[in-house]
């Protein structure tokens, strides 16, 4: 391809995409110009120019009449214009509607939240509060008549040296441990 | 029942005062209003929806909302021409969703609505009649948006800027939208559109 061959390929892409913005008036006064210069001066950039001219007026000449309306069309039309203008809107009506339904969803949620929490926690406690066995009972109510006597004692009594020492529960504790006993193998489990 | 004055200026502060006037309840601007644009969105819908009934169906929806709704009109941000078709549009879309396969009303098959003066001679009726069905077959071969452009452009005169407000796009969307309709439709009429146009020129 030689270098005007080039620059005609050039002027005329350059003109076919701006040729129907042209035509309609709608280039900016550079681009304007340089489409007009193109045309005068390139022959396919002219023909080019004519073919879309002759849709554009073709198209502009039948495309305002096309689909045109009849008189009693539009009067029955704005008939029934005024008669949907006229009657109460039925979207107005759903809207305390919806306010009441999302307020049930709302209080469903709520309780859905609250229920484990609720019920969890009475199961914990349900949980902790297991009575003791009867021998865990007597030690229990044994050591407490203990220690209610010690604290009249020290309550009674002149608060001493011995007094004032953090008491040690390791004993105490213990009473409420399981003994540590680990558990006996038989030969036939060794086995 | 007429279209919008010519002056756009005068036709921007009429319309202003009608919708104030509408505002305040006055019953008689709501009709001169419909009477002033009525005409152009029939048009506007017939020409994207290609069918009267679902036309006229969605020229009522449109001002019934527009009416409606007219306290959301805001002049700062857009002519009520735009406004209200931007709403035709909206609702012309939504019928072309619906109905995607193509409808033959009654009235064509049977040649009922012929379109032409009265005055015209039979041959030049039938040529107009004739050039009417391959504009319609072409449009009707377009993609919807492309439609909307050429229709906007061509049949409402709106500008790039304009119809870009009213497919809701970039104005270059816009353009090249008019570009790649107006070179479809140039190939589309070539073939049968040709022979129509001249008949008619010779008519």
């Amino acid at each position: 391809m030689t270098v005007v061959g080039a620059m005609f390929g050039f002027k005329y892409q350059y003109c076919k995409k701006r040729m129907v913005a042209y035509i309609n008036g709608e280039l900016d006064d550079r681009a304007r110009r340089r489409v007009a210069r193109y045309v005068d001066t390139c022959p396919r950039c002219y023909a080019e120019y004519q073919r879309q001219r002759e849709i554009h007026r073709n198209l502009a000449a039948d495309l305002p009449s096309f689909g045109r309306p009849q008189a009693a069309q539009l009067d029955r039309i704005w008939t029934a214009v005024k008669a949907d203008l006229a009657a109460p809107s039925a979207r107005r009506h759903p809207q305390p509607y919806l306010r009441v339904r999302y307020g049930v969803l709302m209080m469903l949620l709520i309780t859905a939240m609250i229920f484990p929490l609720v019920f969890g926690s009475r199961s914990i406690s349900q949980a902790a509060a297991t009575p003791p066995t009867p021998s865990e009972s007597r030690t229990v109510s044994a050591m407490l008549v203990t220690e209610a006597v010690a604290t009249t004692d020290v309550i009674l009594a002149e608060p001493t040296e011995q007094a004032m020492q953090p008491i040690d529960l390791s004993d105490e504790t213990q009473a409420f441990s399981t003994p540590d006993v680990a558990p006996q193998r038989t030969p036939e489990a060794t086995r | 029942m007429g279209e919008q004055p010519d002056n756009p200026l005068e036709s921007l502060n009429s319309t202003n005062d009608l919708i104030q006037r509408c505002l305040g309840g006055d019953q008689v601007a709501y009709t001169q209003l419909y009477e002033r644009y009525a005409a152009g969105i029939y048009r506007l819908c017939y020409g994207l929806i290609l069918n009267t009934l679902d036309a006229e169906d969605v020229v009522q929806e449109s001002f019934v909302y527009a009416f409606k709704n007219l306290r959301r009109f805001d002049p700062a941000k857009a002519s009520f021409k735009t406004w209200l078709y931007t709403i035709a549009v909206s609702r012309s879309r939504n019928t072309y969703r619906r109905k995607r396969l193509p409808q033959v009303e009654l009235s064509q098959l049977f040649q009922l609505n012929v379109a032409a003066p009265r005055s015209q001679a039979p041959e030049a009726r039938l040529a107009h009649r004739n050039a009417e069905d391959a504009l319609m077959r072409a449009l009707a071969d377009l993609s919807p948006n492309l439609r909307e452009a050429v229709v906007l452009r061509y049949g409402h005169g709106l500008t790039y800027r304009e119809i870009a407000e009213v497919m809701n796009c970039p104005p270059k969307t816009a353009e090249s939208r008019v570009r790649l309709a107006h070179d479809r439709l140039r190939k589309l009429l070539t073939g049968s559109g040709r022979a129509i146009l001249d008949e008619l020129l010779s008519i």
